[in-house]
């Protein structure tokens, strides 16, 4: 049934380790992953509190598909109550270490509680304990995680850890496992610092049960298949990786620079995905477990530097965002960031703001103590201040609050790129109307993962949708929304979604499962997820009224490009967002609707 | 006109773009079976379907405008300046 059976529950403030039975009656009705342990927060957990006070918990938790040879099946998600939107906080990682997990022979860890020392916990399949981590408290990630795998005594060993970011409480800082790899939005974490936990640490060798192995086996090779064949997953994501978008956004016109004032950068070519593979920074490519695809890019400068990336995300907001494109500068701010443990879209964005604060006149010089000017276009400025978020010293310890605390603390909230208080990603709304909206709605906030309508709306997969319509909009960002909710809880990689359909993903989990549900019954799982996000935010204070994006992107139409003078259209489309979810027209949710989808 | 090649097919081609003459009436598939000819190698069906749709995360933009939204390979050219060429691609 592809669970293993059993979730580790670890009360860091008494020491106390539990092995408890994996609620599996609840995982048919949220799927695993990210949907059951959202329930299992919701049902332990006051959205109220104090997202870093020893009453918030921290979740690691697999999908079914964790540890199985379906395509990219070794994927955790980290799910607690969030610093840096004050809601759901949800996380997702790739690489190896969440197929470990399951082979030390969990599907869940729950954190409760804080050490009153730095600790970290180690899982060697039945020998789970907490250890002391005084030694690698205040070290980089690539330092830990070396220093606890050599201690395990298994060189297969994965570990998970934050870095000093995430010791000071950064509002996005990112946990990382096998060094590159990010659970890197919504600030989880600092929620990981605040319980003094360094690190954990899995290892093991279990398989997950699967009901008809040869079949699941003969039924996983056909999904392989069509990823293969597919043009995106087959060819261009292995390739060029994400960074192939640079190119692909700016030509449409919604390649956000200097902070979102402009929607194309001129010098894109200079640090797209093609000048990696041509400047020769490109080593190679790389998959993480079970991958077919292998996006993952391993880079090396002429400094000699190495390391993985940059993601589309990263390579954006180290460079055009800030006004520059040095590859070498922002390759370097990228294995910064991984070293750090810092989130790098937030980052960037953070830093941007504070580029246009600069400039405009809200941040005076002496405030920089010393340090480089915050003017776009000075790349000097990226390293130096990231490093001082990370370490909370001189202005960094209010850029470590993140783009919408730092600005309302100088009165001028407007030039945060923010929904939800969490910075925005690499499109810009005012180019595709679809994607803005899903910004707005978004449960984590501002994010491009969560219903990524840049796939129709701009790719034109599955099918090729207008940028600019409004019309039939909100019942493609429905489904989005409700199908990512499944293929994340399942424990897969959403670029899979680029080649498979729901029906392809209700096959292989029904396979795994032996649950024996209809595509629309996943469907719906996928539905009840996103409304218990909804209603956890609800219930946290985060209202409808925050369903809206930047006032940039209504007030300032785009200035040059195909999407000239357009701006984002965001009032035409919520009311019928809300009615296509069953929703009050206020935004607030009916006890009916969740009563109809079963939510406790 | 400058017809512009990007990601898989800049690299595979060698070169970034290449200029077609682009006399009033040209269609955009026209144009690039002109650009075609022009770098030497054909590249057609890496773009296009046998109907002459672009495959699923391919695009061709007409001085940014997806020609999918016009009308296809046969929009005219008209007095655009650039034709941007994209093979199957895509991200996150």
């Amino acid at each position: 049934m592809a669970f293993m059976g059993t979730m580790l529950r670890v009360n860091l403030t008494d020491g106390t380790i539990k092995k408890d039975p994996t609620p599996i009656e609840l995982a048919k009705k949220y799927v695993g992953g990210r949907g059951l342990a959202t329930r299992l927060l919701m049902n332990e957990v006051d959205p109220t509190i104090d997202a870093l006070s020893p009453d918030n918990k921290l979740i690691f938790a697999t999908g079914p598909l964790s540890n199985t040879n379906a395509p990219t099946g070794g994927r955790y998600m980290v799910i607690t109550k969030g610093p840096l939107t004050g809601g759901i906080a949800s996380s997702n990682s790739g690489g190896e270490w969440g197929a470990y997990l399951k082979k030390a022979g969990y599907d869940l860890v729950i954190l409760e509680g804080k050490s009153p020392k730095p600790v970290y916990l180690s899982v060697m399949e039945d020998d789970v304990q907490i250890k002391d981590a005084a030694h690698v408290w205040g070290k980089r990630v690539p330092e830990t995680t070396d220093t606890l795998i050599a201690e395990s005594g298994q060189k297969k060993a994965k570990v998970s850890c934050i870095g000093p970011a995430g010791e000071n409480l950064v509002m996005f800082a990112s946990i990382m496992n096998e060094k590159h790899r990010a659970a890197g939005r919504t600030g989880v974490g600092a929620v990981m610092g605040s319980k003094n936990l360094k690190a954990i640490v899995v290892h093991g060798n279990k398989k997950s049960p699967i009901p008809d192995p040869d079949a699941f086996r003969d039924l996983v090779k056909g999904k392989i298949a069509t990823i293969k064949a597919n043009g995106i997953t087959g060819e261009g994501l292995p390739k060029l990786g994400t960074k192939v978008l640079d190119n692909i956004i700016n030509e449409n016109g919604m390649y956000p620079s200097r902070n979102f004032q402009d929607v194309m950068y001129d010098g894109t070519s200079h640090m797209s995905g093609e000048a990696l593979v041509e400047k020769g920074y490109l080593k190679r490519n790389s998959g993480c477990y079970m991958c077919p695809i292998a996006c993952a890019r391993n880079v090396e400068l002429p400094n000699g530097r190495k390391g993985e990336g940059p993601e589309y995300e990263t390579g954006w907001a180290f460079g055009p965002l800030l006004g520059f494109h040095d590859l070498n500068v922002i390759c370097d701010a990228n294995f910064l960031c991984n070293d750090l443990g810092l989130d790098t879209i937030s980052a960037g964005v953070t830093i941007a703001c504070a580029m246009e604060m600069y400039e405009k006149g809200y941040i005076k010089k002496e405030e920089l103590d010393n340090g480089p000017e915050l003017t776009f276009g000075n790349s000097e400025a990226l390293p130096y201040y990231l490093y001082k978020m990370a370490y909370r010293e001189g202005i960094g310890d209010k850029l470590a609050q993140g783009s919408f605390r730092f600005a309302t603390s100088y009165g001028c909230p407007e030039f945060s790129m923010t929904c939800k208080k969490q910075e925005l990603p690499a499109y810009d709304p005012r180019g595709v109307q679809g994607m803005g909206m899903s910004y707005a709605v978004g449960n984590r906030g501002g994010d491009h993962v969560r219903s990524y309508l840049i796939a129709p709306e701009i790719l034109g997969s599955p099918e090729k949708l207008d940028p600019q319509a409004v019309e039939g909009k909100m019942q493609w960002l429905f489904i989005f929304q409700n199908l990512t909710a499944v293929i994340d809880s399942s424990g897969l990689c959403l670029f899979t979604s680029f080649a498979l359909g729901a029906d392809d993903y209700a096959d292989m989990l029904n396979a795994a499962t032996g649950f024996e549900l209809t595509t629309a019954q996943w469907l719906e799982a996928g539905e009840r997820i996103w409304n218990m996000e909804r209603n956890f935010n609800l219930l946290a204070g985060i209202g409808p009224e925050t369903d809206t994006l930047p006032r940039r992107f209504f007030d300032e139409p785009a200035q040059r490009g195909p999407n000239k003078g357009k701006v984002h259209r965001l009032p035409e489309m919520l009311p019928e967002y809300y009615q296509l979810r069953g929703w009050n027209a206020d935004g607030t949710m009916p006890q009916a609707k969740l009563e109809a989808l079963g939510i406790e | 006109m400058t017809v512009k090649f990007f990601a898989t097919l800049k690299l595979k081609l060698g070169v970034a773009s290449v200029e077609v003459d682009a006399e009033p009436g040209l269609s955009v598939g026209q144009a690039i079976k002109r650009a075609e000819q022009s770098t030497g190698r054909s590249f057609w069906s890496e773009i296009f379907d046998q109907q002459g749709k672009t495959f699923p995360g391919g695009m061709v933009l007409l001085d940014g405008a997806n020609i999918a939204h016009q009308n296809g390979v046969d929009t005219p050219v008209g007095d655009a300046e650039t034709i941007s060429v994209f093979p199957p691609a895509g991200g996150g």
